[in-house]
């Protein structure tokens, strides 16, 4: 039983529904039979992935939904081994080189390596190339981005590589210049709307609008959880009302828990409070990025725009040095610990102006 | 005329003129080749201060005057002396050959037992001692192995007597093995077999038991020692008491020989005795060392010991700075710098344990606090660069003197340090599987018990159609 997301995932160009001329462009990309590495960046739950996938079916037709998962073994200089879960096809692979942290060098150079010295048994029917598809690479080390630019032109031959990420700003320029870069935005609001009215449709479910204009502005469009939170909707309650509760992710509520804590007393004895709250985070696997996003937005709501600016600075400061250093926790106490003392010195100054 | 013939007798020598002692010739012997020598002369003592007096700096040769001459005053039991005479006495026959090995913790005397009782035993003790050159073969110039000498060595050096000798036989001893036997077990055991049938006076193996030694289970593996009928002599660590004894002993020897550059005192063998751990060789040097007289130097200076902090002990220094107020400037007591290098090995422990702990002497300022952990970020992101070897020792002093400087007025209370929480810090965050992970937990179990046939079979359909 698979989720409704995976279920009306749209597997073809055809029946994408919104970017409909960028899809039409890849799909003349496609038909041209060659086109280089690429570079396939936006926001979460945009649709990166499903183009993709498109574009491997419209390459190499059904043959790629036949998937399977293996893990593969690597074992680095200095005889340590690990192992990497891949999923592919026989004509595509792909892989999140970064789950295996630091060693991700190993696995893109072995990984692409591996792939693109074994040649298509018949060129003539197929494409004379594989696809090795690489998500998150902006997690990926420096070293294996770099290891990853030598690779990229020695194989070109053979194999192409599709680059799948969220933010290009941490992608090495080189891996930029030698890739075809695009852009799949967020989809708008109207869009998600509609796709939300459409699963519905299929499931036979009568969906209010209000609630489909809800789900999708709460969602932030972003589709992949519109469609999840409509389906967690319709385990809560059937039939749809317009004031139904939305269910958000846990942690959105936990992050928002750990804001009102910041605001509401400035104290080290709150900071320790605060503190375990991080790590209840963390242990949970929630991403860091995410967790100083949330608490900017949160925190910030009621301050005037002067002290935005300040915290905006300090947040951006504490978060650049968490992608630097490795013990995130530090960076998330030094940032809640700087933000309680500008915001008592705020509001210890308007006290006194208002007395 | 007369000038060529008296530098040719101070310089060629007969050969056999080897029982001629004369006092230049003495001057020239390296000292310990001398005390050996010289076991045997009654006059063994006063020759023996003499070369001291003429060699003033030799620390070596002090540790062979302090060594055993009777059996009474061996560090080892007197149970195990007796097992190695019976040993002696049983075990070995003229013309055949007997193995024994003796094996024991480092320093408690196992040479100086089997010297000492051979000597008693009437037995000459010769020495395999693993050459560090290499040795080449004179006609043909090849590099001869080294595991071909010690054959030669075990078969061949009690085939013929030697003129020099006084005492009536000889026996082998061996206390390190040429590395290729390490390996190949198999030469070592048939080296044993060959020595079973050629060799005529016994042969003993000197095993210094080590944690990770593991000649006595792969070399001397128990069928190994049944096949050649090898003895086996365990002797353990020196007991405090003899060591004691020993100490006695040795300080009387030489406080009335080399008084001129040694002092001991009681005071100094308790000191010594106390941190011993049963090692009579290390426990002996410990003794000369400390008791050295040094010149221009007060005592005192000798005995002061470098600190060792424990990691708590040095996280409560730098969360509870103590300060030497003078006027309008201070000091810290306890050096931010010593504190640091303390731990230079382990920086990042020393990093987490002090995030996980400033906090508890702060106070309640606000500032002080986000400025100690704006600190801690930063030496984070410090010592996150590890391209350079010192770095992280910057990034640890930087963080204990921000942290200690941030600090200002310690609240001293009953804070216990506590561990920093270790959390897997390599968790795979990644958003898009989180949030599908979450939703999935949330909407499956509900899922579950809607379920209805229908709506199965409908979503069946709907896969293939795909």
């Amino acid at each position: 039983m698979s989720l409704w997301v995976d279920k009306y995932r749209p597997l073809n160009f055809k029946k994408l529904s919104y970017h409909l001329e960028q899809a039409q462009q890849l799909k003349n990309m496609v038909e041209q039979g060659d086109f280089p590495h690429l570079l396939i960046y936006g926001p979460p739950g945009a649709g990166k992935k499903t183009r993709i996938m498109c574009i491997l079916k419209e390459l190499y037709g059904n043959g790629v939904d036949k998937l399977r998962m293996e893990s593969m073994l690597f074992e680095t200089p200095s005889k340590r081994k690990f192992e990497i879960m891949t999923i592919s096809s026989n004509y595509h692979i792909e892989v999140n080189p970064s789950d295996v942290g630091i060693y991700d060098r190993i696995v893109v150079m072995n990984l692409v390596k591996s792939t693109a010295q074994t040649h298509q048994i018949d060129p003539s029917g197929q494409r004379e190339f594989k696809v090795v598809l690489l998500t998150s690479v902006d997690q990926l080390t420096k070293d294996a981005q770099h290891a990853l630019r030598r690779t990229m032109e020695k194989y070109v031959g053979t194999c192409r590589l599709i680059l799948c990420t969220n933010s290009i700003s941490r992608v090495l320029p080189a891996i930029k210049s030698r890739c075809l870069a695009i852009r799949v935005p967020a989809p708008k609001i109207d869009d998600i709307k509609s796709i939300l009215h459409y699963v519905a449709k299929r499931e036979s479910l009568n969906l209010p609008d209000e609630l489909a204009t809800r789900v999708a502005e709460m969602s932030g469009r972003n589709l992949r959880r519109a469609v999840l939170m409509l389906e967690a909707c319709r385990v809560e309650q059937y039939p749809f009302t317009a004031e139904q509760k939305v269910t958000e992710p846990d942690w959105q509520v936990y992050i928002r828990g750990i804001a009102t804590l910041l605001v509401t007393e400035q104290s080290p004895q709150k900071l320790l409070e605060v503190r375990t709250r991080f790590y209840e985070l963390l242990t949970h696997g929630i991403p860091t990025d995410l967790i100083f996003k949330g608490l900017l937005q949160e925190v910030t709501k009621n301050c005037d725009l002067q002290l935005k600016i300040q915290i905006a600075n300090v947040a951006a400061d504490y978060e650049h040095r968490m992608h630097q250093g490795t013990k995130i926790i530090f960076h998330l106490e030094a940032f809640a610990a700087r933000f309680m003392a500008i915001y008592k010195k705020f509001m210890d100054a308007s006290l006194e102006a208002f007395v | 005329m007369s000038r060529s013939k008296r530098n040719a007798s101070s310089w060629l020598r007969s050969s056999f003129d080897f029982d001629a002692f004369d006092e230049d010739f003495s001057k020239k012997k390296c000292i310990s080749d001398f005390i050996e020598d010289k076991n045997k002369e009654t006059d063994f003592t006063y020759h023996n201060a003499n070369v001291l007096q003429k060699k003033k700096n030799n620390l070596s040769a002090l540790l062979s005057t302090c060594a055993p001459q009777k059996s009474s005053e061996l560090a080892v039991s007197r149970q195990k002396q007796q097992e190695i005479s019976r040993w002696f006495d049983n075990k070995v026959q003229k013309g055949k050959p007997s193995i024994l090995i003796i094996s024991g913790p480092s320093g408690c005397g196992k040479t100086e037992a089997l010297k000492v009782i051979a000597k008693e035993h009437n037995f000459d003790v010769i020495e395999w001692i693993t050459p560090i050159d290499q040795v080449t073969n004179e006609n043909t110039d090849e590099i001869v192995r080294q595991g071909e000498i010690f054959e030669d060595f075990l078969i061949r050096t009690t085939r013929y007597s030697s003129v020099l000798s006084s005492y009536s036989r000889r026996l082998l001893l061996v206390k390190e093995l040429p590395n290729t036997y390490i390996e190949e077990k198999d030469d070592f055991t048939k080296l044993l077999k060959k020595y079973c049938q050629y060799g005529r006076e016994p042969l003993v193996f000197i095993n210094t038991e080590t944690s990770n030694s593991k000649l006595l289970t792969t070399l001397f593996s128990q069928t190994n020692r049944d096949t050649f009928a090898i003895d086996f002599i365990n002797i353990n660590a020196v007991t405090q008491t003899a060591l004691k004894n020993i100490m006695k002993r040795v300080s009387t020897i030489l406080n009335t020989k080399v008084g001129y550059m040694l002092n001991i005192t009681q005071n100094r063998i308790d000191e010594v005795l106390s941190n011993s751990i049963g090692d009579v060789r290390s426990a002996l040097l410990n003794l000369i060392f400390y008791s050295l007289k040094v010149e221009h130097k007060s005592e005192n200076e000798c005995n002061v010991r470098e600190e060792t902090l424990g990691l708590l002990h040095a996280i409560g220094r730098v969360i509870n700075p103590k300060k030497n107020v003078n006027g309008c400037s201070w000091q810290f007591v306890h050096n931010p710098d010593d504190l640091a290098s303390c731990f230079h090995t382990q920086a990042n422990t020393f990093i987490r344990f002090v995030h996980e702990n400033y906090m508890n002497t702060i106070g309640s300022n606000l500032d002080s606090v986000a400025m100690a952990v704006d600190v801690i970020s930063l030496a984070d992101v410090l010592s996150s660069e590890w391209k350079d070897n010192d770095i992280h020792k910057l990034a640890l002093s930087y963080c204990v003197r921000g942290v200690m400087i941030a600090n200002k007025k310690p609240v001293s209370q009953w804070n216990p340090v506590r561990k920093p929480a270790s959390f897997e810090f390599n968790i795979q965050r990644n958003y898009a599987a989180a949030e599908f992970q979450w939703y999935k937990k949330y909407i499956s179990p509900k899922l579950e018990k809607q379920t209805d046939v229908e709506e199965l079979s409908e979503s069946f359909i709907e896969e293939i159609v795909d």
